[in-house]
């Protein structure tokens, strides 16, 4: 059986190049793979396109790739908990595409399930529908928008076509893993972690316990081992919270 | 002076009928939890994936696992479960939540909601607001009556970006 277990991140990193699409799981700070982040800090990977509902804060999670501008484009929901993405978004130095949370979430879950869009409700005649501001210049005038969305009519009511999300990397967090790659995420920490397993070409988890084939419950567990390639390793997560 | 939050948000809290799956906003609408009796269960519901949440009331007790979609540390009652973010959303775009409680900027007369952006000044997203206003069967929207400038914001026709066309059922506001 192959070993996807990894002691360290050479191995695992080595084919994050600059420009790369990487996934990261998490909801605010909560399920966030703090080591992989970082990883992606210390090795400097540069024109990121990072996929995730939020994008950290100021100073922790993602928010410190931002601070080195190692960011090109921010796909997510919610960027209110980082003043300092909302001013590099809107003085042209960092791409963002605004997607509604739930519609990131079952973009995500068709990237990995072989369904190449679907038609939604959720943004029907919004700037979601009609052209969202992606690109701004330094002086705050919009300079590239999404394309308006297709729709469709079913029994009376209209909808969009939400395109399905795929990355090259997906950073995971999860609670228990064993050596196959079979997760067990915790509470909250859940969140886009389990979907985001499976719509990447590349699926590294970082999980807080290590455990055997055959330590789990087959009946507990959330994700198959079959879509994880990397496992690390990290009892010593810091785990912030964002709102006290 | 009368606490005008505290009488918006028990307003709104007459509308929660006994056993209802409730989705509570950040900001304002989470003070409606203070005002719902106590002989009721009410199911509360975090778009994060969490069913059956509560305040924290041991702060010794606190988990980075466990937050609340307004990332504040929360607790479970029994019977609670947690989910994925995509189930989550499923289970608000398929209608099973009954109740959406949102703050907003502006709501026009149609029900129309604006509360994700103020064009060049204040670009927060949309996070799960757009999908609550098209899933949940029931939008309450829960604000003041005037903005901080004093400028009113329920309106005619909104002048921000829309959450969602024609969605308020309910506009409690002071």
């Amino acid at each position: 059986m192959i070993n996807k277990v990894c002691q360290n991140l050479i191995g695992v990193f080595k084919d994050i190049k600059d420009g790369s699409r990487v996934m990261v799981g998490g909801f605010g700070l909560s399920g966030n793979p703090e080591y992989l982040i970082e990883a992606l800090y210390l090795k400097n990977i540069k024109r990121v396109t990072i996929i995730g509902n939020n994008c950290g804060t100021n100073y922790s999670g993602l928010g410190v790739l931002l601070k080195r501008k190692q960011v090109k484009r921010f796909v997510g929901s919610f960027i209110g908990g980082n003043s300092m993405l909302t001013k590099q978004f809107i003085t042209g130095q960092v791409e963002v595409e605004l997607i509604p949370q739930g519609s990131l979430a079952e973009k995500i879950r068709c990237g990995g399930s072989g369904i190449p869009a679907f038609y939604s409700p959720v943004g029907l005649n919004t700037l979601i529908d009609i052209g969202m501001p992606i690109k701004y210049n330094l002086a705050g005038v919009v300079i590239k928008k999404s394309a308006p969305k297709d729709r469709k009519t079913f029994s009376k009511n209209i909808y969009i076509l939400e395109e399905a999300i795929k990355a090259d990397f997906a950073l995971i967090k999860s609670y228990q893993c064993d050596n196959f790659g079979n997760l067990i995420f915790r509470k909250t920490a859940r969140n886009f972690n389990p979907e985001m397993c499976t719509a990447a070409n590349s699926v590294i988890v970082e999980t807080e316990n290590e455990v055997k084939i055959g330590d789990l419950d087959p009946d507990k567990i959330h994700i198959s081992g079959l879509y994880i390639n990397y496992i690390i390793n990290n009892k010593n997560s810091r785990k912030l919270i964002e709102n006290k | 002076m009368v606490n005008s939050i505290n009488i918006i948000a028990k307003r709104a809290s007459k509308e929660l009928t006994n056993g209802s799956i409730v989705n509570l906003g950040i900001g304002l609408p989470t003070n409606v939890v203070n005002h719902i009796p106590p002989s009721y269960t009410i199911w509360l519901h975090s778009e994060n994936g969490v069913l059956g949440m509560k305040q924290l009331d041991d702060e010794s007790k606190k988990d980075a696992d466990l937050i609340n979609a307004g990332k504040q540390v929360i607790s479970t009652v029994p019977g609670s479960s947690f989910f994925s973010s995509a189930t989550s959303f499923s289970m608000i775009r398929g209608k099973h939540i009954d109740v959406a409680i949102l703050g907003a900027m502006e709501v026009s007369q149609d029900g129309d909601v604006a509360n994700w952006m103020i064009p060049n000044k204040k670009v927060q997203g949309m996070g799960g607001a757009m999908d609550l206003v098209h899933g949940a069967k029931k939008i309450i929207i829960v604000m003041r009556h005037c903005s901080k400038a004093q400028e009113p914001k329920l309106l005619r026709k909104c002048n921000l970006p829309i959450t969602g066309y024609q969605c308020a059922n309910l506009v409690n506001r002071i």
